[in-house]
This record gives C-alpha cells, structure tokens and sequence, in this order.
C-alpha cells in the first residue's frame, strides 16, 4: 500500500500520522507514569520541567557543546583518515591483502576494549577519547570507501585522461564524486554510531560532557534528569541530520531525476 | 596547428588469455598513414580490434609493440586529441556545460568555448541540464560538442552513431561533417557501417578480422557535399563490393536491407 492509499482510505496525511504517533508515544508514557507511581519513571511533564531547569540554570547547553565538539572530532578524524586509506586499498591490490587482515581485526575489536585501552596507553586525556572512538568508526569508513572505490567506472576516468586533464582535475572531479554516495553512507551511519560511543568514552574517562553528566545523574538515582540530557541530545542530533547532512545530501544527488 | 601526418605502426598488440598459457592477438603487423586534416574512416567486422586500435592511437593502451608518431618525429602525446566513445560517456553530476567546460583549461572555458559549440549543436536551451535528463541524440551533441570544444589535432570517434535510429544518427553525421568543415582536424573515425563510411570519409581503410591489419585503402572520390543515401553514394559502394567481392566478404556489410536493420536495431 502507497502512502497514497494511506491518504484516501482514513483521510490522514503522512504527516499527520506521525504526529498522531508521537502523541501516542507521550500518552504511554505518561500512563505509564501513573500506573507505576515510581520515582525511576517520572511522567513526561516533570522530565520537561527538569530539562528547562538543566537548560536555563544548569550546564546542559555547556555539556552539549562538549560532547558535540568530540563528536565532530572524532568524526572528522575517522572520516578522513578511512576515506584515505579505503581509497588506498581500492586503488593498489597488494596494500589491500597487505591491511585486509588488520581490518578484519580491528572491526571485530569491541568498542568498550578500545576505549579502555586507549585510556590506559595515552592517559585520561582529551586526545585519548578523540582516539578511542575514531578508532571505532574508521575500519567501518575503511571498508565502504574500499568498496566504493573498487565500483569506480573507468571509463569516465578514461575521458578524463584522453582529454589530458591533469592528476588534480581527474581526481576531483572525475574521481571523486564517484564515490560520493558511498562517502554519504559512512558519515550516516558514522555520526550514528559515534555520538554513541562518545558518551561511553565520557563516562568511563572524562569530566565533563553529556555521557559523564549521566553517570552523575545514575549514581544519585536521578531519573529524570537522564531523560531530559538524552531528550536534548537526540534532539540536536536530529538537527545535524535534518540542516546538514539531509539537505548536503540532496544537493550532491540533485542530477539523480 | 602544426600541419602533420600521423604514421601508426604497430608489430603486435595481444592480449593474454586468463589462466596464463596463451595469449590472443588482436592486431598484427598493421601499418596506416593519416595526412594532415584528413577524414578517414576505418571499417571492419565486429570484434576486429579497432575499438582496441583507436585505444592505442590515443595512448590509452600503451601495452603494445608499436608506435605512434607523428611526421616530425614526436610521439601522439604532443598532439591535442580528442575522443567520441561508443556511448557518450557524460559526468551524470555535472550540467551540460559543466561536462564541456571540465576538458578545458581554465581560459580557453572562459572564453566561452563550450557555451560557443553548444550553442552550435543547438543545445543552449539545455545548458544547465543533467545528462541524465536528455535524449540519447542530445547526450551525443553533448559529446560531439566536447570533442570538438578543445580544438584538438586528432579527433578519434569510435562508432558513436550505432545506437541511435537513423533519422537521429544523420543528423548527427551531418553535424560532425559541418563541424569538422568549419574547423579542420584529422578525423579517424571508426565503424562497420559502410555507407556511413562513404558518407563521412576522404579514404577508407578496411581492417581483416582479428589478427586485424590493413587489406584494402580506398579514396572516396564523390564530391562533396554528399547526402547519405544518393545515387553518387549507392553506385560508389556496388562497384566498390564487387571489385573486392572476396576480400571485402563478410568485413563490410553488404545489404542495403540489413544495413538498414542493423541502423534501426543495435
């Protein structure tokens, strides 16, 4: 069934169906609350409240620019050096069996044994987290760009050297946009699993942030105060994907009609 | 432009089979002379190897034992070249003009290049189109337009006219014809399509089946202008597949019918 048909048959839009969930959602919850009577499930209303309260008198705007300010580091760093190195192996048959193995290792490495010894080896430090969870992220980015790389059409780059365009030109422009989608699929799934990951890194090792605001809030049983940071969080992570990546995405797959 | 012939030697040009052991040669001992400014045409059956020959003509292939020279003694790369494939090969991200002006260095893009020989294959409404969006005729201007656009000393085509359907497909002869007038290159244009041939070319060379070489080198003598399907055009192909009825059987189509089958279906 189209969402077409969803339309005419109940004479709902899509867009009011997903409000209409979303208040679902809301009302569960809120039920919820109300049977259990409990202090681990404040209702929606009191998780509200105490997210403005963190927003306006406490440090949550402070520990969102943090986390963010990690996340976007560490997805940088991963982002560029898998790019390169899946690039690399695309491109040269022997570094590729040479590094294969290494992926294979480092992919099945469990995030939380990466971050653990990331600590141990360079210290609590800053650039130890940054560390830890590109770590995470860049066999994943390693493996698409390969993949991307190996499905380069030739003959288009063929054009490009009968023209004589020169090594900057083919690979900008002949080159590269090739594996744009490819670039796309690993910056999704990448800031999805990296802002996971990077609260771990905070609660495990650093002092401030959204992930250590957390384990504060779990070691004095506050309940509601984890809600509302993870509210906030989701929130401007659904902001990064619907002002940036969302509308970069449409812009370089334009032609695509 | 240096006014050049261009001399293509080539021993031998094999590829190896897989599994090792032996391998398949595609040209043999070909020899082939192009003047300065000339349009020739190279015709022979399918899998001949001339799409493998245009390759090494334009220094893509270099895996081969032979050379490519011009008069003066210098290899093909300091010749201007210029390449219509079979398909048009377009940038899809890129809008028409973009896909012109990316062959270009900088002045000569702004100077209006592109836009200029667009706008002579009727294309200036389409500027700023995708490829994607156009007709398989107006991705060919699109091509031809490229080709053309960076003034090049040897224009290569390799069959770019087979898929399209014949009204299209002469329109974009003609094209090519007053192009190459207006702007005189040396033209070795490929096909197995001999009226296309006669139609298009100041000499045709026709190539045996693989291990290709050169078997018969043909002046086209009917004046031009000349229009593709005329008396002067049909009466030049007969007496050309009877005096080499042998030779030629089986390299050149022979039909007019299955000519025109061909034209309408691949």
């Amino acid at each position: 069934m189209t969402v077409d048909d969803a339309n005419s048959s109940n004479g709902l839009s899509a867009g009011w169906l997903r409000t209409l969930s979303f208040l679902l959602l809301i009302i569960i919850w809120e039920l919820s609350a109300l049977v259990a009577q409990s202090r681990v499930l404040p209702d929606p209303w009191a998780v509200a409240l105490v997210f403005f309260d963190h927003l306006v008198h406490g440090s949550l705007i402070y520990d969102l620019g943090i986390t963010l300010s990690r996340v976007i580091a560490a997805f940088v760093l991963a982002m560029v050096i898998g790019t390169v190195i899946g690039i690399l192996m695309g491109l040269r048959k022997r570094l590729d069996i040479l590094l294969d193995g290494w992926l294979i290792l480092f992919l099945n490495i469990p995030a939380l044994v990466t971050i653990i010894l990331c600590y141990v080896w360079f210290g609590l430090t800053e650039v130890a987290a940054i560390l830890a969870v590109s770590l995470n992220k860049f066999p994943n980015v390693i493996v698409t760009l390969r993949e991307g790389t190996r499905a380069v059409d030739h003959d288009l780059l063929q054009v490009a050297q009968v023209f004589r365009v020169g090594p900057r030109k083919t690979f900008f422009k002949f080159f590269l946009p090739q594996l744009y989608p490819y670039i796309m699929v690993a910056a999704r799934s990448g800031i999805a699993l990296i802002w996971k990951i990077v609260l771990v890194v905070e609660l495990l090792g650093r002092s401030n942030g959204i992930g250590f605001q957390l384990s504060v809030f779990f070691q004095l049983f506050d309940i509601a105060s984890i809600l509302a940071y993870t509210l906030a969080f989701v929130i401007v992570m659904l902001v990064v994907e619907l002002a940036w990546i969302g509308p970069m995405d449409r812009y370089a797959t334009r032609w695509r009609k | 432009m240096s006014t050049s012939s261009l001399r293509i030697e080539i021993d031998e040009k094999a590829y190896p089979m897989s599994a090792g052991g032996d391998k398949r040669i595609a040209i043999k001992d070909l020899r082939l002379t192009v003047s300065d400014s000339e349009f020739l045409c190279i015709v022979g059956p399918s899998g001949c190897g001339k799409t493998t020959l245009l390759n090494i003509i334009a220094g893509i292939d270099n895996d081969v034992s032979g050379a490519v020279t011009t008069s003066n003694h210098e290899g093909i790369e300091s010749m201007r070249v210029s390449y219509m494939f079979q398909t048009p090969r377009l940038l899809p991200w890129m809008t028409v003009r973009e896909n012109v002006r990316v062959v270009l260095d900088e002045e000569t893009a702004n100077m209006g290049k592109a836009e200029e020989l667009l706008h002579q294959m009727e294309l200036s409404d389409s500027l700023d189109e995708f490829p994607n969006r156009l007709s398989g005729g107006m991705q060919r201007r699109v091509a031809l337009a490229r080709a053309f656009a960076t003034q090049p000393q040897l224009l290569l085509l390799d069959e770019p006219f087979v898929s399209l359907d014949l009204p299209v497909g002469n329109l974009l002869r003609q094209l090519l014809l007053e192009l190459w007038q207006a702007r005189p290159t040396t033209v070795i244009f490929v096909t197995h399509d001999l009226r296309e041939a006669i139609y298009l070319a100041d000499r045709i060379v026709f190539l045996s089946r693989g291990p290709s070489k050169v078997i018969l080198e043909k002046t086209v003598t009917i004046p031009r202008p000349r229009k593709i399907e005329d008396a002067a055009t049909d009466h030049f192909r007969r007496e050309l597949l009877s005096q080499h009825d042998s030779l030629l059987h089986g390299i050149a189509s022979s039909s007019l019918d299955t000519l025109d089958n061909n034209m309408a279906t691949s």
